[in-house]
């Protein structure tokens, strides 16, 4: 990109062009982005911005006069042509510009250039991204500072949600250095992107998701901790200090968790799922609420629900389920559903199936029925025969719950796929 | 950024089920009786008329969401960075809430000692620079040990027939497989 | 971790196994708190099997015996705790009172096996060697057969270093479980494939081994024979030999081959051992093109009726296309080849002067070792009396015109021929090293033998099945508390043996027993006793050693094996430039030495013993994974969780209704046993199978059921044939 050509130039002609060395010149003094995009916007007249790869405001500029409404975060598009031209969602309303990615393999962020209702000439566009180099240094220089301190911080938020620790006070004290407050509780969320593929494309949409939850939330509610592990954003929620108000922090974290979904979708293409771990009223106890978060979003995935929140204190039968050994599980089901399996595999016959439709359509016949492709008296009589086979009545409360369990199971019973 | 991520990889073409591992780890830890921190267990499956015979050598798969740690009341348990799920006999007072709890058999009771025990992946010796017990002890190299970080790991099966749900506790355990080996020509009857 | 009072100490492992493995131990305060492979040792490459992990728990079980006891009555299981001083005077008493009854040690009986391989063990031979000539039970119940076989073909029992045979090409594992019984050669056959090697496994049972295999072929038990000759046949019609190898280094060929062509079709020889045609094209393939081949035949198949023609038959197409003498081939079994590099001190004593023994008609002489080491003079032709007992009569030495020694008895028909002796009877027996009580064919026979004794020794480390017919139980050391060396039958590593800690409780070893012996029979008796009564271990260590194992393993002193094992300079291929150690020099597929045995002089098929409608199931015993016969399974670290079953068929189980965990009868004309069926796909349809071995206090005796038929070979160099034990039928029912 713009390095090789800046060298030719630099090399042919022995002498690099003014306006590059006057960034360059910021880039080193270390006047940061401010002072860069200033230097960029006077040179190409136009309202510029920068951001972080999740589209985030870092800096802008704008001629004097000018008010460019730039929003904090600005939905782009996750992979861009380089450079991308489009419309942009300004405070004021949609705007075309030039965007040029920063970063060759991984992109750091977007330098982004309003037009003025037609395109930018061709010579200002290329002189543009030979000056994204600049810019491109000076993100850089930050990202491997904040890099450090992510690390850091990481690390100290895995020892603290897997009781990697030797006791409070020395929690509260690692904690300080941060200026968080461990002495009193915290809530504990874990959040996840549906349908996330694994490999580096995957890596960069989660580094996009941890960083966007990370800005909303720690904007939205003084006091969140978040942090990134195993593809899950780790949500820390300051809580009042004891569980009577646990209902309302949770009806908040719901509320909150629902608009960062709302917020954040544009900017991410997909819906992410959260579990919530219980309260517990010191931070010691934040491992278990850790464990108790994955367990009610992965029982979620197990089920194959995407977008939800789920609380693990709210999981009730299935908590229950999943708890009982696999064995006794096993033994529940055949007895409860074994002999409708015989009897469909006997006779070719689908009556698992429609039994199942009819208990996903609350029991109601006409629904159940449609779903299947069947008249709704093949139904009935199907129904007939499969209180027939397993000796039970669908009319009864108890044999409803009973094959309720049972299909619930199912899902639980048939382990993972494989690769 | 991605820190070093222990886990057990082991090649199911290899193994032979000869349990040297398993008695290695005994002998070595001086395990109570009933006690064995690794397991080899035998797959025996057959359909189409094939057969084969697999086996899996298990221990504690330092899970990623370690339900053992999650129901610990005494906190005995911690997982540390590179991902080892320590149990500390020490603060064990044999309740046997995580032998129920995990669904690989990883804690398990001592009646002599009244406490749990389990894999601890040799920390002691892993810490200084050695390899675990059970992996030293292996003939064939089917029995190592994984960086997850690192990113070729994707590349290793996260479970094979035999092995229990994996889904919500992320068990830290590859493997190595491929069907073929097993081509019988006898034909007994 | 490693406290700063551990010290570490060498080992070896003496138990019958392929490996003898090099161990390492750690002792913490006088106790001995781990073992481990010896990385030094370029065989065993720092590893152990399961078994030698849970050396632990044998020293120090609760179950094992360290005083000497005496049981009365017999039978009862009330030990109660004696002295060695009484022990010994007792034991000494009985033998020269005997010694005064008869005229002779010949009622007196000693029945060793091989429960330990340590040189400074033939102590026992030793000690009664030099008492006189006694009543021996000889013979080796596990690998005579194909022994004898290999004798006939190659003349001698050589073969090449099993390290090579990471370069073969295509590697054959016929009838054998490395996996379970040899594990850490799979470590070489592994690095043999990962060169290209392809693998084939022929056993009936598809075991860990096979498992592990490109092709497996399941072979109907005793019809390997069939199977050999089918690929010797399908060579022949592919003209696939090697003409050059048959003309120089083989005698026979045109016999064999106008025997393949008017008797073998590949057809009638897969439909024989139940297999597909082409898995005797694929053997005979790799045989033919992919050399080097090694072909690595298991004693699970020479234990039939027919066996020693099978292993005849395995080596035969090895020959035909010259795999024989490279390095990375050639023809495996077990070898002793390098054992006689030590001196057997320990066993050679004589007979107080002028002893009386036994004369073998016509006048020869037995060798005494009983292994398989020498050849028994006049092999493979010794008179037979009663019983199959060794005729001869009582004699003494030095009479003119005849050789004394020790009066045989088959070790593999134990109890019938020690019955038989009645001139003078066998009234005192001494066993070690041994388990006969749960090892020897048809076991509930000894009851009535056991009977006729006056005086039972057993020298052991726990109460085994045998306890029940002793009267005194002498407590063994093991190979942690004492000095010694040993050698392996496979590999050609040499190293020894120290004691790492002091002696569980009163316990002694093998050695020092005999010493003591000696030393009680000659205060009772001067001069009844060659044998000494002192020496340090380590001097009867170092006694063992001759200048030749010195230049072979690289040392001045036998001290130097303390820093590490070594590996003997022994010849890595064995047969190399064919020349053979038979009569004609060559390889004999044509043995005038096996005809004069009363056998085939050619590899020829000989069908195997077959099922009756009575009992039509074939009950196979094979090795356990984590027994060694009587040794080991019986320990908690390794037989905790198992326990002994009988596999079954999937088929079969279906047709008897029987599912895994049910308890089932298997029966003969011999006895019952009752154990749990387990439903195994492993086993062939109309094959079970019961791993054999002590599974501990009050297991089945599954060797009640076991035995009756003996192998086809086996006398000529072992003394007598070996128990057919494969050849066992049985039926079931279901409890
Ligand atoms: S395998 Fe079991 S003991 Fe080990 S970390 Fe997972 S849940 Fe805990
Ligand atoms: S890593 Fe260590 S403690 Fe864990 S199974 Fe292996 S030998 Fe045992
Ligand atoms: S030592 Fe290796 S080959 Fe043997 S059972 Fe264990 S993992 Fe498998």
């Amino acid at each position: 990109m713009g390095g090789l050509e800046m060298e030719k130039e630099a090399r042919a002609g022995g002498k690099m062009p003014g306006y590059l060395r006057q960034l360059l010149r910021a880039v080193a003094v270390g006047q940061g982005l401010p002072a860069l995009l200033a230097v960029l916007g006077d040179m190409l007249q136009r309202p510029v911005a920068v951001t972080d790869a999740a589209g985030r405001l870092l800096a802008s500029h704008c001629q004097e006069g000018e008010v460019a409404g730039w929003p904090e975060v600005l939905a782009l598009p996750l992979v861009a042509s380089d450079p991308w031209r489009g419309s942009v969602a300004l405070k004021g309303g949609e705007r075309t510009a030039a965007v040029i990615p920063l970063g060759e393999e991984l992109v750091q962020g977007y330098l982004v250039i309003l037009e003025n209702g037609r395109p930018l000439p061709a010579g200002i566009l290329a002189r543009a991204r030979q000056m994204a180099v600049a810019v491109l240094l000076e993100l850089s220089r930050q990202a491997a500072v904040v890099e450090v301190e992510k690390r850091y911080r990481n690390e100290f938020i895995q020892d603290l949600i897997y009781g990697n620790f030797v006791s409070l006070e020395d929690v509260i004290a690692r904690g300080q250095v941060w200026g968080w407050d461990f002495s009193r509780p915290y809530a504990l969320a874990v959040l996840e992107m549906d349908g996330l593929s694994g490999g580096a494309a995957g890596r960069a949409e989660v580094q996009r998701f941890a960083s966007l939850s990370a800005h909303y939330l720690e904007r939205w509610e003084a006091g969140v901790i978040t942090s990134e592990r195993g593809g899950q954003v780790i949500v820390l929620w300051p809580a009042p200090g004891s569980s009577a108000d646990w209902v309302s922090l949770k009806a908040r974290m719901h509320s909150l968790l629902s608009r960062l979904r709302s917020q954040a979708a544009p900017g991410l293409g997909r819906t992410f799922s959260a579990g919530i771990g219980r309260f517990y009223p010191s931070v010691l106890y934040l491992y278990r609420s850790y464990q108790e978060a994955k367990i009610a979003l992965g029982l979620a995935r197990v089920f194959g629900q995407q977008g939800g929140i789920n609380t693990f204190d709210e999981l009730g039968v299935l908590r229950l389920l999943y708890e009982v050994p696999q064995p006794d599980l096993e033994v529940f089901y055949r007895q409860i559903l074994g002999p409708l399996e015989e009897y469909d595999a006997c006779h070719d016959g689908s009556l698992v199936d429609t039994l199942a439709a009819y208990l996903a359509s609350n029991g109601n016949a006409g629904l159940a029925a449609k779903k299947l492709f069947i008249h709704e008296n093949t139904l009935r009589y199907r129904l007939r025969r499969i209180e027939e086979v397993l000796g039970v009545s669908l009319d009864r409360l108890e044999d409803r719950v009973n094959l309720f369990v049972a299909f619930t199971l199912c899902a639980l019973r048939q382990g993972p796929a494989r690769d | 950024m991605s820190s070093l991520r222990w886990a057990f990889l082991l090649d199911v073409n290899k193994c032979l089920g000869c349990r040297s591992c398993e008695v290695a780890c005994k002998n070595y830890y001086h395990l109570g009786e009933s006690q064995r921190y690794r397991r080899v267990a035998t797959v025996e499956w057959g359909n189409e008329g094939r057969d084969g015979l697999f086996f899996l050598s298990l221990a504690c798969n330092h899970c990623e969401s370690p339900e053992c740690f999650r129901v610990c009341p005494e906190r005995a348990y911690r997982k540390r960075r590179d991902g080892i799920v320590i149990h500390e006999a020490r603060l064990c007072t044999g309740c046997c809430t995580c032998v129920q709890a995990c669904p690989y058999g990883g804690p398990q009771y001592d009646a002599d000692a009244g406490k749990v025990g389990k894999c601890n992946l040799c920390v002691g010796l892993l810490d200084q620079g050695e390899e675990p017990v059970c992996v030293r002890a292996c003939h064939t190299e089917a029995l190592r040990l994984l960086d997850l970080s690192n990113p070729d790991a994707v590349a290793f099966a996260a479970w094979v027939p035999g092995f229990p749900d994996t889904r919500l506790t992320h068990p830290a355990v590859r493997f190595v497989t491929s069907c073929g080996g097993d081509w019988k020509m006898g034909d007994h009857r | 971790m490693v406290t700063v009072s551990a010290k570490r100490f060498r080992h070896l492992c003496p138990r019958n196994c392929f490996s003898t493995c090099a161990i390492i131990s750690t002792v913490e305060n006088g106790r001995l708190v781990r073992v481990e492979g010896d990385p030094e040792h370029g065989f065993t490459r720092g590893r152990l099997c399961a078994k030698g992990y849970a050396y632990p728990q044998l020293i120090y079980s609760r179950r094992r015996i360290t005083v000497p006891m005496r049981q009365y009555p017999r039978g009862s299981g009330h030990w109660h705790r004696i002295s060695w001083e009484e022990a010994l005077t007792t034991i000494a008493a009985k033998i020269l009172e005997l010694k005064g009854r008869y005229g002779s040690l010949l009622s007196v009986c000693l029945n060793k096996q091989s429960g330990n391989f340590g040189y400074l063990h033939y102590a026992v031979e030793g000690m009664f060697n030099a008492m006189g000539y006694i009543t021996r039970a000889e013979g080796n119940s596990c690998w005579s057969a194909g022994l004898d076989a290999r004798i006939f073909d190659l003349g001698a029992d050589r073969q090449s270093d099993p390290e090579d045979m990471a370069l073969a090409r295509s590697i054959v594992l016929w009838g054998v479980n490395p996996a379970w019984t040899a594990v850490h050669q799979m470590h070489f056959i592994t690095m043999a494939r990962e060169q290209g090697a392809t693998l084939v496994v022929i056993d009936p049972l598809y075991t860990a081994t096979a498992a592990q295999a490109d092709y497996y072929i399941q072979v109907r038990p005793g019809e390997d024979g069939a199977l050999a000759l089918g690929v010797a046949r399908y060579i022949l019609e592919r003209g696939w030999q090697d003409e050059d190898f048959l003309r120089e280094y083989v005698l026979g060929w045109p016999e064999f081959r106008s025997y393949l062509e008017r008797e073998v079709s590949v057809v009638w020889a897969a439909e024989k051992a139940g297999v597909a045609p082409e898995a005797v094209a694929v053997l005979a393939k790799l045989l033919a093109w992919y050399k080097p081949a090694a072909i690595w035949t298991g004693m699970g198949l020479q234990r039939h009726t027919n066996g020693g023609q099978n292993v005849r038959a395995i080596t035969a197409p090895a020959a035909m296309t010259g795999n024989l003498g490279q390095p990375g081939g050639g023809l495996y079994y077990a070898s002793q080849q390098t054992w006689n590099l030590l001196k057997y001190n320990a066993r050679d004593w004589p007979p107080p002067p002028g002893a009386t023994g036994w004369v073998l008609w016509p006048g020869v002489v037995g060798d005494g070792a009983g292994d398989g080491l020498e050849p028994v003079a006049g092999g493979g032709s010794r008179p037979v009396g009663a019983a199959g007992v060794v005729a001869g009569r009582q004699a003494r030495a030095g009479d003119p015109g005849v050789a004394v020694g020790h009066r045989p008895v088959n070790t593999n028909d134990f109890a019938r021929q020690v019955l038989a002796c009645t001139d003078p009877p066998v009234k005192m027996l001494w066993v070690a090293s041994r388990g006969l009580a749960s090892q020897d064919p048809l076991v509930t026979s000894l009851e009535e033998a056991m009977g006729l004794m006056e005086t039972v020794v057993l020298v052991d480390h726990f109460l085994t099945p045998t306890a029940r017919f002793a009267d005194i139980f002498l407590p063994a050391t093991t190979p942690f508390e004492e000095w010694d060396v040993v050698l392996s039958y496979w590999h050609y590593w040499l190293g020894i043996n120290q004691p790492a800690i002091a002696p569980v409780g009163e316990s002694r070893s093998d050695l020092e027993i005999a010493m003591h012996l000696s030393a009680k029979m000659n205060e009772l008796s001067p001069g009844s006793c060659t044998f000494p009564t002192s020496g340090s271990q380590e001097e009867w260590v170092a006694a063992e050693f001759t200048p030749e194992i010195y230049v072979l393993a690289d040392i001045r002193d036998y001290r130097e094996l303390l820093d590490r094992p070594r590996k003997l300079a022994w010849p890595r291929v064995s047969w190399e430039g064919g020349k053979f150690a038979t009569p004609s020099g060559k390889y004999e597929l044509c043995s005038e030495q096996a005809q004069k045995c009363g056998l085939p002089s050619l590899p020829v098929y000989v069908p195997p013993a077959a099922p009756s409608p009575a009992y039509p199931y074939r009950l196979l015993t094979s090795h356990q994974q984590l027994g060694i016969n009587s040794q080991f399974l019986h320990l908690g670290w390794l037989g905790g969780s198992e326990r002994a079953t009988v596999l079954l068929p999937p088929g079969l189980a279906r047709r008897l209704g029987v599912r895994s965990g049910m308890q089932v009868c298997l029966y003969n004309a011999s006895g019952e046993v009752v154990l749990p069926a387990m439903v195994s796909r492993q086993v062939p349809e109309d094959v079970l199978l019961c791993y054999q071995g002590w599974y501990g206090p009050g297991a089945p005796e599954i060797n009640a059921i076991v035995g009756g038929l003996m192998t086809d070979m086996g006398s000529y160099k072992t003394g007598f044939p070996a128990p057919a034990l494969y050849d066992t039928f049985v039926n079931i029912y279901v409890l």
